[in-house]
């Protein structure tokens, strides 16, 4: 059969990658499309989160002129950028990895020629691909049609580019978290805690600019601010600003490209640690 | 020829201790006890290429243990295995085109899109080409009898649908050992019956099979071998026939009396119907049955008489029990 | 035949309620203990978690006043006590009701709701007793910490707290209304994990003091679903600027909660129908 060809079993080969992220990204569309209706959620939780923010912030505006660098319009459209950007980069990864390790499915992964987190990370291009279909686009309407809101960035390709390193650090995070299914009996509580974390860190209840300064400076460091931050105020402002450093929109998303490479790194160590782990290498 | 090797096999495990009382509860919150678990115990056996080999044991024997190891999934703590010419878990990533599994438990398939799109994806994974892909497809849709079932959501199908496509899931890449866990479980009749046909037809196209199962049918149907774990050790290998014999020669004897038993001496009863209907056991190996039965006849009065063999639910019970 | 059986049934159910509920409520206490202890580690997470919840939701408001804005005619420990007695509202229920939401859909899911009917019990007082959930705890206490320490920093009227209570049991009532009603809703809707989400984005209307939103919606909040009284208003109370027509309210909160009592129960009569 030949079957002992080394390149046979090499998901590195491009051409097969391909396949094989197409053919796992189109299961995994069809998989949600079922449940197009959950998405469809998004619709009304978006636009209520949307119109709860805008009564906020325009009382707030009353007696000033910027908070944290923005003025009443660009912080509405902070707002309507932020939700609108986490309907195509967020992901269950974690979520999905502790589940398939606690129920004892993840053994068939390990029997099948493929890195699960390639498997994962096609899944999630289905899925967005979803998000974006059935909740990206029917909020982005509502907020110009509805809500008059004024969503153009200022710069559309370094806003697409930077949704997209974006929608990499989240899955590295999201995965790397998942992993720890395999250290501890049920690790939805620190998955979960972490997900909080990433909600107040990377700028989805404010933007980051309202911290503190010093705040601000270790932000810079940590991946949460290139998980949402970094593209919402990229689509709001064209630049990027945080720590009292702004730079243009090229030099952001080379930043986000660091953090994508530094979680994909720590993901890979991890991953090993854990497959060791899970196949008793010394234990 | 074999082709898997595994020769002096260990695992060992080390697990923690918890309490069930209230106490024992908050207690496990602060210290909790170690435990080594010897789940394989020193396990040697070859498979022959093409042979289908049952993989018996009570629960917790270190029989899934085993099969995790010769999947590759698991790293033996000492001992060699070798598969298909590699080392499985340490040639994982090829060894993993040589290797087919269904667990029973564990689907493969994806719940809510037809089998049809799952196959697609092992099409992927595995790189199958698409002229072997469909060829495949069509020959086992065929012989499962599943062609219309692959084309409607898993989570509308019969679980014995289901369970056909599972195995269409796992053998597309055309593997050369499958492990089956648990295949039939849940299954009907006619369902199992299909799925074992399927089994004998592939294996007769040279797949080997090894079966872990609980069900005696399934093994005394499909497997020309049995390797009995217990304990993490290999208390029994060799062929069906051989595990009649292997707790001695005992027959199983119903009698029919005129009159009720008065003396029951030398008689080992494990069943009492009646007054007038009795069933004993007898070892074969102690007393011939010819001696047997005049004892028998010279102490009773019987009217009528069957001697049967120990049925093989008796036999593999006994050998757990040991 | 089967009619004179299920009226049986409720009979037997009537009798044995009020003692069981109690037991069963310990019980479904003594379970959530003993998961808890199972995994300990992510129990002290899930606590954890729900406490930076609790610091978190203020944190908008923090950095808000932090950068020298505010929200009219409100001074910062007033909005904190606002929002720690939001948080209170919103973790009794995580603690006492929520859970059902989760509990219902599980069962449906696996369809294993028939063993629930089995009980010699009402279907939703067994559910809502093995629905306690011990694991959110933290924000309870999150919101308690705030509430006491927001309220150490503002002049109270202490006379007004019988009202305050009242004012918040009602917005108590809202939040567990709506709990019941998406887990009812997860009968027909199969296992929707994002029903909770429609909820939660509502609470959103109780957070905040009410007289930043339109007129039309401040009614919408006050008098018909009155989310307000999560937390603006029982802080308003005590703070002596409440509009007393609001006490209105509790009329509407009442009514909301019993049509989720009455929803949920339809729903469970519905699937008998089917099931049975």
């Amino acid at each position: 059969m030949g079957g002992t060809s080394p390149q046979r079993g090499s998901p590195q080969r491009l051409p097969h990658s391909l396949d094989v992220c197409l053919a796992v990204a189109e299961a995994t569309y069809k998989e949600w499309a079922a449940y197009r209706s959950h998405s469809m959620v998004s619709i009304l939780v978006g636009p209520i989160f949307l119109l709860v923010q805008y009564f906020i912030w325009t009382a707030v505006y009353g007696g000033v002129e910027t908070l944290g660098g923005l003025n009443l319009e660009q912080m509405i459209r902070y707002f309507g950028a932020s939700s609108l950007i986490g309907y195509v980069t967020m992901d269950f990864a974690d979520w999905n990895l502790q589940m398939l390790v606690r129920t004892g499915k993840f053994l068939t992964f390990t029997l099948r020629p493929i890195h699960h987190r390639f498997f994962a990370l096609s899944q999630k291009f289905g899925h967005r691909v979803l998000g974006l279909l059935v909740e990206f686009i029917p909020c982005l309407i509502i907020f110009i049609l509805l809500f008059r809101i004024d969503m153009m960035p200022e710069n559309i390709l370094i806003t697409v580019m930077s949704i997209i390193l974006a929608f990499f650090v989240n899955f590295y995070v999201n995965y790397t978290l998942g992993l720890l299914g395999f250290w501890l009996v049920d690790a939805g509580g620190i998955s979960r805690f972490v997900g909080i974390l990433t909600n107040i860190f990377s700028g989805t209840l404010v933007p980051l600019t309202l911290f503190p300064d010093w705040a601000q400076y270790i932000l810079l460091f940590l991946p949460f601010t290139y998980m949402g931050y970094a593209p919402t105020i990229i689509w709001t402002t064209g630049h990027f600003t945080l720590g009292g450093i702004t730079m243009n929109g090229y030099l952001a998303i080379a930043f986000q490209l660091i953090a994508v490479c530094f979680m994909y790194v720590i993901s890979e160590i991890f991953y090993r640690l854990s497959i060791r782990r899970f196949s008793g290498v010394g234990a | 020829m074999a082709i898997i090797t595994v020769e002096n096999l260990v695992k060992t495990y080390t697990t923690y201790k918890r309490g069930s009382g209230f106490r024992e509860t908050v207690k496990s919150f602060f210290k909790r006890k170690k435990v080594v678990v010897n789940a394989v115990n020193d396990i040697s056996f070859e498979i022959p290429e093409g042979q289908i080999c049952g993989l018996l044991g009570p629960n917790g024997a270190g029989k899934s243990t085993t099969v995790k190891m010769l999947c590759g999934a698991l790293y033996p703590t000492s001992g060699r295995i070798e598969a298909a010419g590699f080392s499985p878990a340490r040639d994982r990533r090829h060894y993993v085109h040589e290797i087919g599994a269904v667990f029973g438990q564990k689907s493969q398939l994806i719940w809510d899109i037809p089998p049809e799109d799952s196959f697609n994806l092992n099409r992927a994974i595995y790189d199958i080409p698409r002229s072997d892909y469909n060829e495949r497809l069509a020959n086992m849709t065929k012989l499962l009898d599943v062609a219309d079932v692959v084309k409607k959501p898993t989570r509308v199908l019969s679980l014995g649908e289901r369970m056909k496509c599972e195995f269409i899931m796992a053998m597309l890449h055309a593997p050369k050992i499958v492990f089956l866990d648990e295949p039939t479980i849940g299954l009907d009749v006619i369902a199992k019956a299909s799925v074992r046909e399927f089994i004998a037809n592939m294996n007769k196209q040279g797949t080997t099979f090894i079966l872990t199962t609980h069900d005696l049918d399934d093994v005394c149907e499909l497997a020309e071998r049995v390797i009995i774990i217990n304990k993490g050790d290999k208390v029994f290998d060799g062929e069906l026939e051989g595990l009649q014999h292997y707790l001695g020669r005992k027959k199983i004897i119903e009698l029919t009396l005129a009159k009720p038993l008065t003396d029951e001496t030398g008689l080992n009863i494990i069943e009492r119907r009646s007054d007038l209907q009795i069933t004993i056991e007898a070892d074969m190996e102690r007393v011939s049955i010819r001696e047997f039965l005049q004892n028998l006849s010279t102490t009773l009065k019987i009217t009528d008489i069957s001697v049967k063999e120990l049925p093989m639910e008796r036999i593999i019970a006994d050998i757990y029990k040991k | 035949m089967n009619a004179e059986y299920r009226g049986e049934n409720t009979e037997y159910r009537k009798k044995h309620t009020h003692h069981g509920f109690g037991r069963v409520y310990l019980a479904g206490i003594g379970a959530s203990m003993k998961s808890a202890a199972a995994y300990r580690v992510n129990f002290l997470l899930m606590n954890l978690f729900d406490l930076v919840w609790a610091v978190a939701a203020p944190l908008v408001t923090i950095l808000i006043y932090g950068s020298g804005a505010s929200f009219p005619g409100w001074t910062f420990w007033e909005v904190m006590l606002m929002q720690g007695l939001f948080e209170l509202s919103s973790a009794l229920c995580a603690v006492f009701v929520e859970n059902i939401v989760w509990s219902t859909m599980n069962h449906v899911r696996e369809g294993s709701l028939e063993t629930v009917l089995l009980k010699p019990m009402p279907p939703i007082l067994y559910m809502v007793s093995t629905s306690f959930r011990l694991d959110s705890f933290g924000g309870l206490l999150g919101g308690l910490v705030l509430t006491l320490i927001a309220a150490g920093n503002c002049e109270i009227m202490a006379i007004s707290l019988p009202l305050c209570i009242l004012i918040f049991a009602a917005g108590f009532a809202v939040n567990s209304a709506a709990s019941l009603i998406s887990a009812a809703a997860s009968f027909k809707w199969v296992a929707n994990s994002r029903l909770s989400e429609i909820r939660m984005s509502f609470e959103n209307f109780g957070i905040y003091p009410v007289k930043i939103f339109p007129s039309a919606l401040r009614f919408a909040v006050t008098f018909i679903l009155p989310y307000a009284a999560m937390g603006c208003f029982p802080a308003e109370i005590l703070l002596g600027r409440f509009d007393y027509i609001n006490i209105l309210l509790i009329i509407p909160a009442a009514l909301f909660l019993m049509f989720a009592i009455w929803f949920y129960n339809h729903m469970i009569r519905l699937y008998e129908g089917v099931g049975g």
